[in-house]
């Protein structure tokens, strides 16, 4: 430290300092607010009602300096947010607060003290934020300090010392302020703390202030006004050899500024938030005067692109969204533009921008680690106003973590199912139905995979790991042209990519399964990897099963393992592989043993074009196969298997044309499916044989369009056309789908939306049973199976209130269905292989409102909503129910769910979690006969009876991580209890007579009473 | 920390299980008419006719009484021996029916008139075999089928059970129901050795897995444990067997599916079945049941004791009634002495129903089968 003063010194004294003042001098003068230091992020308003002030001492601003960016401004109105230890600037006293992004403070002096920035100087053990120098020199004593937030209730000495930092204490408000101070040391290089008041004296007394005074004048500290570069530091600071700057400290800081987002090159990163941000060349591309700005969105702390960032101009009310890799493009006037970047637990940022030409601007985004979790989702907020696309749905994982769900395991399908028009038959049942259609009528992808059996555990846990997972969307009724294959919904899972910095991990450990992952560079800022895992141990459980629960003597088990790496090449290309490998087994009363196993890979090229466009890249295998083994039959035993195997290739561009956003691609699937194959077990007599296997090739070709009519009306649209070749048969269907949805705002917070899609289907799912079940096959369409065809009108009206604080929807639609798939009385699905025989074509229409209410921010989040839908099917030739229109088996008419969470803390959260559903309709036995020398069971017609109405309410309460940003690890967990209320919510009903004729029925449930957990969550 | 995960563990013990479930059930079902009926070429026919009993209402005793009949395309028509009596079990002699033409069932009930589809039985398999097998607890009846041309994948077999068998006790006295004194010295000793016979009712359904006309080995017709009384001394068994059209294998194998739906989560939601029989009366009204036409193809086989674990009575069984009972209470509930048993609480002769010193009581019967060897 104490060479690196000098050498510092002669750096400034090298600066031309006259020609310095003069320069930021004139600028200060002419811009005004305007000045760069001004264009920020507004100061932090903290959500709630509180005594005292966050800031320092008082609210009140004071005229002061600051070493910004390399420059140094004074005359300047200055105050420090020490809650969050930001810094925050005014031009004047009346203007709004700017925050100056810290890692570009070098000092500030304000009040007569002088504030260091101790990590800008390299001391990268210290703490975030500012040190107030009480006494420098070779062995400073640096005070830091803080602004905690309490809540207590009517403690006389509390509200004194509140009172004494605020003249507006209230004494109805029980939350407040209070000021924490830390002291601190240099030495060695090192950052050390004084805990111990006692030294604190000793320091203070030794280097007394009367005897060794802070040389602080305010006289040394106008370079701008003649003062030589000298005094940019004091004096004394100088003369002691005590902080100062250290050695090629601003060549260290560029070379920070280029290491943060290694991948940047030459694009401009808005990184800093104080900067006028000129885009594109004065006459260069544009458009009917518009141009288009198209870049990335990064995460600071892991270098790694962030998806669902929300794009906003508050001029011209456009919206836009990054996707999955972080690439966003909007399309703006030329001119002065103010950006806006909201993005879920990330701090907020608003740059303007002066567009002259098309061009790009990547931004970079840090953690939002001030406010409350309940903002976790508050980038949700306004959402529905950004989009064209209705029906659309976001689940963030941080939400996800707060839901309740059995066994405390954050699960992306439980937490699917808690969002309106998401039903599934029964919990602990695989699958989800959305809006009246089946659970094969969802496409459930996994990046550009895949999954065909997105469950765990039957049901009790879904495929993904949740670490895993960087976002997911449903999309319930604007469908992408992309996407396509199946006709009601598209879940669409994005994996993680690893992180580009460091390395990082989590360890969940919970009642049943635990999961690890870990994630970091493999070359710093280019490559990295992404890995994970979990394993249940759930036998132990099953095999305490009650008789009479079926399970006795069952076993069960699963692990899944993720796999992902990533390269970029540079700004533009970049490179992703991905797999996925999930194996599940389980047995019922050790008679029959399932198996069943996913295996996804794929390889991703993306491009990203400074013009806002992208291409895509990306081809794969997918596999599911399960496998059913009964062993018991001594001469009759025997396993059976199926397989999908299928691989794909798809390739997808999208580029900005001033207004329109156009999107074009094709995809290729081409499918392997072995329906079954059955083999005998030891001594069996089973003959082994197998069914055909059955091939195809689906080619499509789409082409969408966003088109921003005007910035209150929005039009989005697109044509896919769809085909399929059978080989086996040379059959061969084709036809397009077609995608429209339309927006118009009249006011910022009022949208009316309206929706068209029509969908087609090539792969069925063959199933009698009520839920997804292993013993499931697919099938794909052939002379006999004709595609499923469908379309859905959707209209809705989204309204926030209260600023942003509530937002309200209402939805409705309506569609229909052709050659959907029921089955016969006592169809014989497995190993037939005349299976069209036993499956008849029914067609179904569904119709619903959807109203929901969303608390997106605040100490309380969350949502509340409700559901009418019915879902009806008919067949055509009379065999069901006569030919009269019959409940699905997923038709619940009325539906109520709530998700809440209420943060009492920054730490402490409780979270609520309730469900009401009407009972799923059923088919049970009218009467009782005797036939054929045993007595036999009389059924109604199908799906006329419903099992009791569904009702729960789960409950959890969630310590999160301790904020302490340099421990190596960050502990959460979470106690819950599922089921609170004890209710025997039925999955199915049955009955079985007894040899005297008596007819007995039950109701099987799969959570009989409450179900507590514990789930630990440890983060490196 | 085991504690806690112990009492988390029970906690969860509570969990899956099954509640009784009482569905309300419209009453009105109980007028629908059931047929369970068989056209047999070259045998007997016969149609048995009951109603639904609703769920939660005892078995119905309650029987349709009609008229029933075959038909054939031709015109034919086939009755039973007492064609104007009305009855719930009736039998219609078809041993004349010619093979290869169509068949139905015709019902008169309650004023309505019903209506079988046409069926063509199809022609008979052959029985290559009939043989047996035992492991620790049972003996197995099994056949060795070749379908033939018309093979379906599918086989019904039906059967006759002839055996010879005795009562588990000779008595060691006998009452006299006047004096109710012991007789030691027995006069009329009540049959011990008797002949049984037993008919299968519905079908044993088999799937072979193959429409080939290959062999279908080892079908399992018939079991029964190593103790019973099949074993005594010897046992014959006629096997029937007829190639069964899939959709009535698969009513009858759905239809005994339904009533073991164990509700599990990967049970089949069950449904509706619709027979092959209608109202021509009123056709919107819903017949159950079925009737199947068919050939049959049939050889018998026997076996002697080669498969017999030795049983004995459980003398435990018998009671010591006090002398003031012996009318009362044991004689009119037809027990009768059996043998002298000696216990802690008194000894003297010990009392068991008749059938365990009567074979006829116990179902036998000493009418020797003609082709009892």
């Amino acid at each position: 430290m104490k060479r690196l003063l000098p050498l510092a010194l002669s750096l400034l004294v090298a600066v031309p300092a006259g020609a310095q003042d003069k320069e930021l001098s004139g600028y200060l003068q002419d811009a005004g607010s305007q000045a760069t230091l001004f264009r920020g992020r507004l100061q932090n308003k903290y959500p709630f009602k509180y005594n005292g002030t966050f800031f320092l001492e008082t609210r009140k601003f004071q005229e002061g300096e600051v070493m910004y960016n390399g420059k140094y401004y004074n005359h300047i109105f200055l105050n420090l947010d020490a809650y969050a230890q930001e810094l925050v600037v005014r031009p004047d006293a009346m203007s709004a607060g700017i925050i100056l992004y810290r890692d570009q403070v070098s000092w500030f002096g304000m009040d007569g003290k002088r504030f260091v920035n101790l990590r800008y100087m390299g001391y990268s053990s210290a703490p975030e934020g500012y040190f107030e120098v009480v006494r420098d020199g070779e062995k400073p004593l640096l005070l830091q300090t803080y602004k905690r937030f309490r809540s207590q209730t009517g403690n006389v000495a509390t509200s004194k010392e509140i009172l004494e930092l605020d003249g507006n204490y209230n004494p109805a408000v029980v939350t407040y302020f209070v000021k924490e101070e830390r002291y601190y040391t240099l030495e060695n290089g090192q950052v050390h703390s004084i805990r111990n008041r006692a030294a604190q004296s000793r320091m203070k007394e030794v280097y007394n202030p009367q005897l060794s005074p802070l040389n602080w004048s305010k006289d040394q500290w106008h370079p701008l006004e003649g003062q030589s570069t000298d005094g940019l530091l004091p004096a004394s600071t100088a003369s002691a050899g005590g902080i100062g700057l250290p050695e090629g400290y601003f060549e260290e800081r560029k070379a920070t500024d280029t290491t943060t987002v290694t991948y940047q090159n030459n694009a401009l990163t808005a990184t800093f938030r104080n900067k006028l941000y000129v885009i594109g060349q004065d006459g260069g591309k544009s458009q009917n005067g518009r141009a288009s700005i198209s870049g990335t969105v990064f995460e600071a702390e892991s270098g790694a692109p962030l998806p669902g960032v929300v794009i906003f101009d508050d001029n011209t009310h456009t919206y836009v969204r990054s996707d999955a890799k972080g690439h966003y493009s909007i399309t703006l006037p030329l001119g002065e533009n103010m950006l806006n970047y909201n993005a879920e637990s990330k701090e907020d940022l608003a740059l303007k921008v002066v567009l002259e030409s098309n061009g790009s601007l990547d931004i970079v985004m840090t953690e939002k680690i001030t406010l409350l979790k309940g903002s976790i989702i508050s980038a949700e907020s306004m959402q529905q106003h950004r989009t064209t696309a209705m029906g659309v749905e976001n689940v963030s994982m941080k939400t996800m973590g707060k839901i309740p769900s059995a066994f405390g395991e954050g699960d992306i399908i439980k937490a699917v199912l808690t969002l309106p028009g998401v039903k599934s038959v029964g919990e602990a049942s695989g699958g989800f139905n959305v809006r009246g259609g089946s659970a094969d009528q969802n496409l459930i992808m996994f990046g550009d995979n895949t999954i065909y059996n997105p469950s765990h555990l039957f049901g009790m846990f879904s495929a993904f790991n949740p670490d895993m997972v960087e976002s997911v969307e449903l999309y319930k009724s604007s469908i992408p042209a992309e996407y396509g294959g199946r006709i009601s919904s598209v879940l669409s899972v994005k994996a993680k990519e690893g992180n580009l910095q460091k390395i990082k991990g989590s360890v969940g450990i919970g009642l049943l399964t635990s999961r690890v992952h870990i994630e970091g560079p493999l070359a710093k800022g280019k490559t990295s990897f992404i890995a994970g895992g979990r394993i249940t141990y759930s036998d132990w459980i099953l095999k305490l099963l009650p008789a009479n629960s079926a399970y006795a003597n069952g076993g069960a088990g699963f692990g899944d393992a993720n796999l992902g790496l990533s390269h970029h090449f540079d700004k533009h290309h970049s490179l992703e592989l991905f797999g996925y490998f999930a194996n599940d087994r389980f047995s019922f009363s050790g008679d029959t043993t399932f198996r069943y196993t996913n295996i996804n890979a794929s390889a991703t090229y993306r491009y990203k074009g400074d013009d806002g466009s992208t291409f895509k890249l990306s081809g794969g295998y997918d596999h599911y196969s399960n496998n059913i083994a009964i062993h018991n039959l001594e001469s009759w035993s025997y396993d059976l298997q199926t397989f999908i195997r299928q691989g794909f290739l798809k390739a997808k561009r999208e580029r900005p044309l001033g207004r329109h956003k156009l999107g074009y691609g094709l995809d290729f699937t081409a499918y392997f499916l072995d329906p079954g194959i059955m083999t005998p077990y030891g001594e069996s007599q089973v003959v082994p044989r197998s069914m055909d296997r059955e091939t195809a090739l689906e080619p499509s070709l789409y082409v969408s369009d966003l088109w921003n009519i005007t910035d209150k009306l929005s039009l989005d649209g697109g044509v896919r056309v769809s085909t399929f070749l059978a080989l086996a048969n040379k059959k061969f269907y084709a036809g397009p789908e077609f995608r429209l949805s339309g927006k118009y705002s009249p006011l910022d917070n009022l949208s009316f939306k309206l929706g068209f899609n029509t969908m087609r289907q090539y792969i069925h799912l063959i199933s009698n049973t009520s839920g997804v079940s292993p013993m499931d096959t697919w099938k794909l369409s052939d002379p006999d199976i004709a595609p499923t065809t469908g379309w859905q009108g959707a209209g809705g009206v989204y309204w926030t209130l209260l600023g942003a604080g509530l937002d309200f929807s209402v939805e409705g639609y309506y569609k229909q269905s052709r050659n959907g798939l029921d089955y016969k009385p006592g169809a014989v699905l497995t190993m037939n292989p005349n299976l069209s025989n036993e499956l008849l074509p029914v067609q179904g229409r569904a119709f619903g409102v959807e109203v929901m209410l969303k608390k997106p921010a605040g100490r309380l989040t969350g949502w509340v909503s409700y559901s009418f839908s019915r879902s009806l099917l008919q067949d055509p030739s009379g065999t069901i129910n006569s030919g009269a229109w019959y409940n699905a088996p997923y038709d619940k008419p009325h539906e109520f769910k709530l998700v809440g969470n209420f943060a009492f803390t920054r730490r402490f959260s409780f979270s609520v979690n309730v469900d009401y559903s009407t009972g799923r309709p059923v088919t049970i036995p009218i009467g009782r006969y005797y036939y054929g020398g045993a007595y036999r069971l009389a059924y109604s017609e199908r799906n006329t009876h419903r099992i009791p109405d569904y009702f729960r309410v789960d409950a959890a309460f969630n310590i999160d991580p301790g904020h302490y940003l340099k421990a190596f690890a960050h502990v959460s967990l979470t106690i819950g209890v599922y089921n609170v209320t004890g209710r025997k919510n039925p999955y199915s009903v049955f009955f079985q007579t007894s040899p005297s004729g008596t007819v007995n029925g039950y109701m099987l449930s799969i959570f009989a009473s409450q179900v507590p957990y514990v789930n630990l969550n440890i983060l490196f | 920390m085991k504690k806690i995960i112990r009492y988390i563990t029970l906690l969860f013990l509570a969990q899956a299980c099954v509640y009784p479930y009482n569905p309300e059930i419209d009453s009105a079902v109980n007028t629908l008419l059931v047929v369970d009926g068989s056209i047999i070429i070259g045998g007997t026919s016969s149609i048995n006719l009951s109603y639904l009993t609703p769920l939660g209402e005892d078995p119905g005793y309650q029987k349709p009484h009609g008229r029933a009949w075959i038909e054939d395309e031709e015109g034919n028509t086939y009755m039973s021996s007492s064609p104007s009596v009305l009855a719930s079990n009736i039998s219609i002699p078809t041993e004349e029916a010619p093979g290869g033409r169509k068949y139905r069932a015709a019902i008169e009930v309650d004023g309505l008139q019903y209506y079988s589809d046409w069926m063509e039985p199809l022609a008979p398999p052959v029985i290559k075999s009939v043989h047996f097998r035992a492991d620790d607890r049972n003996v197995y009846v099994l056949a060795d089928v070749e379908a033939g041309s018309e093979g379906t994948g599918y086989l019904g077999f039906a059967y006759e059970e002839d055996w010879e068998f005795h009562a588990e006790y000779i008595p060691e006295a006998e009452i006299d129901p006047h004096t109710w004194q012991y007789n030691l010295l027995i006069k009329n000793y009540p049959p011990y050795w008797c002949y049984k016979h037993f008919n299968s009712q519905g079908a044993v359904l088999v799937n072979y897995g193959s429409t080939d006309g290959t062999l279908a080995k080892d079908c399992v017709v018939q079991s029964f444990l190593r103790t019973n009384n099949r074993n005594h001394k010897r046992y014959y068994i006629l096997v029937k067997a007829y190639n069964m059209p899939e959709e009535v294998y698969r009513y009858d194998h759905y239809l005994q599916e339904l009533s073991e739906i164990g509700g599990t989560l990967f049970s089949p939601e069950p449904g509706q079945l619709t027979g092959n029989m209608h109202c021509e009366s009123k056709p919107e009204l819903q017949v159950l049941g079925m009737v199947r036409a068919a050939q049959m193809s049939s050889m018998r086989a026997s076996i002697r004791t080669e498969y017999m674990i030795e049983t004995y009575p459980d003398d435990n069984t018998l009671v010591l009634p006090s002398p003031e009972d012996y009318e009362t209470l044991y004689y009119v509930s037809g027990y009768r002495p059996v043998k002298s048993v000696n216990r802690d609480e008194g000894s003297g002769i010990g009392w068991g129903h008749e059938r365990c010193i009567n074979c006829i009581v116990a179902g036998g019967t000493q009418e020797k089968p003609s082709f009892w060897e």
